[in-house]
Parts: structure tokens; sequence; C-alpha cells
């Protein structure tokens, strides 16, 4: 007998809140430059409006905590799809994408696309593959689906041990992002704002779980998304008359290709097959925007297009938010919001990015050196660029001019000449999205050592708390998380990692590790305990021995190499869960029975029935006891 | 041949789905990488347009994908439902 779906009602109200917070935001943005033009330094304009949409996340945890373990970790099954989709979007997007990787298309041009690409391509696939059919199973962790999957606590504690180190890199480089944009306009030093980002989000996710990170999320994303559009489309307004920079920044091609040969900026060839992404110091950029395959090679832009791909499908933040929605099928449109928002973002960056480029290198052979123009001084004070003549020729070179990478996207305002304003609003969208993407990733760490290990750990002990109780377990969950807070604390505070390597390292991970065991679980009925677990141990090992191996043969840098270390990983490890599986006895009933419930698109998800009939069977046990 | 159950039915069409999905884009996303030069000769709104294609029109495609994929599965299941098979 099936059991009819729970009447779920989402709140009517979300358009009309997400509306609010977005003119709010816009309002407090058009004060602040009236203000600024009146004569508020920057002193008092930056503090609000990066502060405001802090606080107002903040508020959101406290309107919608929640100690019930459904709302907790599934946030009730109930949130409508595009929501979850921009909640997705955001996580995947985050300050990473904000900053680093537009700072990256930025410097590699065309050949930093395979980034943006690999993220819309990864996002579809962990839809198609992944998400509908982790919603069915309704599990609140990934690690929690494997073991529920194989009927194995030893796969459970596997993945769950596994998954800890990626997540823990996406966590310390979202937070130092937030440290780092934050101190350029703040007169707070770094690990100040890093501290005080690790408590924002620490507190949103105690407060209320995966619900108050989608609703927070979704506020965070408006946010994020009006400071990326607003300066970009100011900039495409002034450089090319209209208001819409993605269809109109190719009119731009052939100014920049004239500024970058008059700045001394040559094609460039790639060097080989270990050909590493742009670090975070500053640096000069040495390559033609739209030459292809300058920097990256053309077998190296599709590796990195593939391992971030398989990453960001198997990425274990974006699909703990499988369980969230209504039903399969408003999951799958969920994905298909994410997939949406990813892409609006993945085909502006280049917009921005060429802007910046245009503006920047125009008529720089030009320039003084000695009478740096008005913009160029005030990136020079904020340490987003370092100029000098180097070879004293009395005029300025591409060379010369050493830009930060992921400053480029706060820089864009400055060097158009617009108003302070302009770049604080930019750093206050991306600190919000970096924090909705921190919080996330922080999540997927908490619940994975709240429902994954100490649970099973308490099961041993108390048989009956099969299902996780938040009352009880909260303290010990403020534990866990306090602890994967440190770590991350100790990694942005105490040990210096490159954002944007760290994230691609941990998404080149998570594709070789948890991308194989994911698609032979899900789509291979054969496929069998030993099989996943020999699966993730290839999968892990290849990418060990990738990391060892990193220092000595490419000078520690990630780039193709790491991405081929990953795909390489992700096909063994699939060739081993095959053969393994194939080597090993068949799976058992319970096994079969589970993955035939799967593919039931209907009805509840199936820890949501077992754990309503183990209640229903404890009622009668104390009814007929009583 | 003999007929297949509606289930059976159900589990061949969403793997056609996923793998004729999936295996387009990224079939066309490696014929637009290797490709790109020379579409970079041709011009598309001022843009060259293998680069266009990569920053953009491969994108768009990916995104319309996830909706078509979302539709059609979504079709798939209510065709399972009514079927009563399950």
């Amino acid at each position: 007998m099936r059991s009819a779906l729970r009447f779920r009602t989402p709140n009517p109200h979300l358009g009309a809140y997400l509306g609010i917070i977005t003119s709010a935001f816009i309002s407090l943005s058009i004060l602040l430059a009236l203000l600024e033009q009146m004569g508020w330094s920057e002193a008092a304009i930056a503090p609000i409006l990066i502060l405001a949409p802090v606080v107002l996340a903040v508020v959101i945890a406290v309107r919608v905590r929640t100690e019930t373990p459904e709302d907790y970790f599934a946030c009730g099954r109930r949130v409508p799809a595009f929501y979850n989709g921009v909640a997705m979007a955001a996580t995947l997007i985050g300050g990473i994408g904000f900053f680093a990787y537009a700072g990256a298309v930025f410097f590699l041009g065309f050949d930093g696309l395979a980034i943006g690409l690999g993220w819309s391509f990864g996002m579809l696939a962990g839809t198609v593959l992944f998400s509908g059919y982790l919603r069915k199973s309704g599990a609140y962790t990934v690690p929690s689906f494997l073991g529920h999957r194989f009927q194995s606590t030893t796969v459970r504690l596997t993945a769950a041990c596994l998954l800890l180190v990626p997540v823990i890199l996406l966590l310390a480089a979202e937070m130092k992002i937030v440290g780092v944009i934050a101190a350029l306009f703040l007169p707070i030093p770094y690990w100040i704002c890093v501290l005080v980002a690790g408590a924002v989000i620490a507190a949103i996710v105690i407060l209320g779980g995966l619900r108050a990170l989608t609703w927070t999320g979704n506020a965070q994303f408006v946010i994020g998304a009006v400071a990326f559009a607003v300066p970009l489309v100011i900039v495409s307004v002034l450089l090319t008359v209209l208001p819409t920079p993605q269809l109109t920044y190719g009119e731009r091609f052939d100014p920049l290709t004239r500024a970058e040969i008059n700045a001394g900026i040559m094609s460039k060839v790639p060097s080989g097959i270990s050909d590493a992404l742009p670090g975070d110091a500053p640096q000069a950029s040495d390559k033609p925007f739209a030459q292809s395959f300058g920097a990256i090679g053309s077998g190296g832009f599709f590796l990195l297009f593939l391992a971030v791909a398989l990453g960001t499908a198997a990425l274990p933040s974006v699909l703990i938010r499988s369980g969230a929605t209504l039903s399969v099928a408003e999951q799958r449109f969920a994905g298909a919001w994410a997939v949406l928002f990813v892409a609006l973002f993945v085909i502006s960056v280049p917009a921005a990015a060429l802007f910046a480029k245009v503006i920047m290198f125009h008529g720089l052979s030009q320039i003084d050196p000695n009478t740096l123009p008005n913009w160029m001084n005030q990136l020079v004070a904020r340490g987003l660029l370092i100029a000098q003549d180097a070879n004293s020729s009395g005029g300025l070179q591409a060379s010369e001019l050493l830009i930060l990478r992921d400053g480029v996207m706060v820089s864009l305002p400055i060097l158009s000449r617009l108003p302070l304003v302009c770049a604080v609003i930019v750093a206050a969208g991306g600190i919000s999205v970096a924090l909705a993407a921190a919080g996330a990733h922080l999540f997927t760490l908490g619940a994975s050592l709240a429902d994954d290990i100490y649970q099973l750990a308490d099961q041993r002990i108390r048989p009956e708390s099969r299902f996780i109780d938040l009352p009880h377990h909260i303290i010990v969950w403020g534990v866990m998380g306090t602890l994967s807070f440190a770590t991350a604390l100790f990694l942005a505070v105490i040990g210096d990692i490159d954002v944007l390597q760290a994230a691609l390292t941990a998404l080149a991970f998570l594709g070789a590790t948890f991308f194989p065991v994911l698609l032979l679980s899900i789509w291979w009925e054969r496929f069998t305990r030993s099989g996943a677990l020999f699966a993730m141990a290839t999968g892990c090992g290849t990418m060990v021995i990738e990391l060892l191996f990193r220092g000595a043969l490419e000078d520690g840098q990630v780039g193709t190499a790491t991405a081929l270390a990953s795909v390489i990983g992700a096909l063994l490890a699939t060739g081993a869960g095959v053969a393994v599986s194939l080597w090993d006895t068949p799976p058992s009933a319970a096994e079969l029975g589970y993955f035939d419930a799967l593919r039931d698109p209907d009805g509840e998800s199936i820890y949501d029935e077992a754990k309503a009939r183990i209640q229903a069977a404890a009622a009668s046990g104390n009814g007929a006891r009583s | 041949m003999e007929e297949l159950g509606a289930h059976a039915r159900y589990w061949r069409d969403t793997l056609i789905l996923a793998a004729a999905l999936l295996g387009a884009i990224l079939l066309i996303g490696m014929v637009l990488i290797f490709g790109v030069e020379s579409f970079n000769q041709y011009r598309f709104f001022r843009f060259p347009f293998g680069f266009y294609l990569i920053a953009q029109g491969l994108v768009l495609a990916i995104a319309a994908g996830g909706f078509w994929y979302a539709r059609v599965q979504q079709r798939l299941d209510e065709e399972l439902s009514e079927s009563g098979e399950f």
C-alpha cells in the first residue's frame, strides 16, 4: 500500500519577500550613493552597505529557526523548485565564482571559460543523474544515502570521512574570500572579518539548518545578483550604449585587441600538460583576451571542463538540497532553475572581465608612471593594483601592471570612474553570496558529522534511536559545527590557501571520489557494497597520489594536471567499482528493493516512509504494553 | 520481441533520455571546444563566433536542456503513474 503525499504548503508570500529584499537593497544603495555625493566618506558608507545584508541574513535565520529534524535537515520538504534552484546556484557560485572566477577570466580570457562551462554542465548532470533519485531516497546527507542504498554502515562512514576533506577546503575558500574582500573596504583586519564571517554562518546554520540556509541563501543570492548586475549594466551603457552587456560586449573585442597590442600583450603558447591557473598574488596580464588556448591547451581546456563538471555534479553541498522540494519532479525543476541561474552568471562574467580589461588597458602606454590617473591611484591605494615603470621607459606596459585576481570585480566600478559606492555594492553582494555558499558547506559538514558519524555511534548504544532527533542532538551538533568551523578558521587565518585552487582541488577530489560511486549506485543494480568501497578508495587514492606528487612536479600549482588526475581517478574508480561488483556476490534483496524503490517517482521519500512505519510500530507496541 | 511492462518501458526511456541529453551536450561541447579556432573565423554580432558559442551558446543550451529534461521526465513519470504498475 502506498501512502498519499502529505499536504505541505509553501509560504505564498515568498516572492513578495524576495521583492522587498531586492528593492530594499537597491534603495539603500541609491540612498548611500546620494549621501556619498553629499560628502559622506567611505568609512561611513562601506560598513552600512556591507553589514546590512549580513544582519538581514541573521534576522531571517532567527525568524525561521527550527528544531524539528525534517525542517532542520530537509527544510520541511516543501521548498518550491524556483527557490531551491536559487539556493543551489548560490552554493555553487559562491564567492569563488563572484570574485575568483571573474578574475580568472580576466587573466585567461577565453581559456578561463572552461570552469564556468564545467559548472553549468555539472549542475545539469547532477540534476539528471542524481538529484531526483536522492529526493526519492530522502536521506539527509549523501553518505546517508549511500549507507541506505548498500545497507552498510561501513560505506556510510567511509563516505562521510572522505567527504570532509573537500568540503572543508570549499568552506575555507569561501570564508577566506569573505575576509579578503571585507578587509578591502572595512577598517577591520582580515582575521577579524574571517572570524565574524565564521560566527555568522555558524549562527545561521545552528539556528535553522537547511531551512535557514534556504531562505538566507535566497536573500543573499538576490542581493548578489543585483550587486553583480548594477555596475555591469552601468558600465555597459557607458561603453556600448545598450544595458545588455551579454549581448553587446562583442563590439568591444576589436578595441580590446588594439589596446592589448599597444600595451604589449602578445599571443601566448600553452606550456604543455600542466598549465596552471592564475594565482592570488598580484600579477601581470599576459594573454590576449580573445585568443583561444593561449594559457591552457585545447586538451587541458576539455579536461578542466570535464573535471569541474564531474565535481560539481557530485558536490554534496548542492546534493544535500535534493531532499528539500515537494516531489521528485519538483526537484528536477529545481535543478533546471539552478542550471539557469548558474548559466546566467556564467554568460555575464566574460562581459565584466572584458570591460575591466578594455578600460584598464586603453591608452595605457600614454600614462605617465609618475602621475598616475585618479582611478589608478585609488586601485593602488587599496592594493588591487601595483603599477611601476620597471623598465623606466616613461610609459606603462601591461607587464608593469600587477593586478589582484580576486579584486577584478571590485576594480571594475573604480576603473569606470563610477562613484565609490558602486564598488562597495559589488563587495557587499559578493560577500553575501560567499556567506550563502560557506553556510551551505558548513551545514554539509555538520549534517554529515551529526547524521552519519554521531548518529551511527549513538545507534550502537541506543538501538531505538534509528532516526536523528534534534533536541537530543543539538549540543553534539553544536560541538561538531564548532569543530569544523575551527578547522576552517585555522585554514583561513593561519594556513594560506589560494581560493580558486582550493575550490578546484576540492571539485577534482569530489569528481574522482563521489561521482563514480553515486553514478553506479543509482544507475546500476548489480553494484555491491564492496564495489562502492573500492570505487571510493580508488578515486580518493588517485587524488591523494596527485596531491603528493603535485608539489614535486608542477610547483604546487593547480591546473590541468589536477583535472587530468581527477578524470583518470573517476575512470579508474568506475572500473574498480564495476570489476569488484561483478566479482563480488550479487546484492541482497534489501539492496535491490531499495534500488527499485528509488526508481518509483511517486509517493513519499523512502526515508520518511521508513520513519513513519517505525514510529507507527513503536506506537502500537507501546499501546499493547500499557 | 516481447512486450515490455510499463515499468521496464519507463526505465528504458529514462535511461535513453538521460544518456541522450548528457551525451549530446558533451558531444557538442567537444566539437565546439576542439573546433573553436575554425569557428572564430566568423563573426556573430561582432563576437568571434567560436568564443560566442563557448561563452554563451553552449551555456544557454545547457540551461534549456535542463528544463527540457525536467519536462520530458515528468511526462514519463505521469505515464507510469497512469499505468498503475508498481
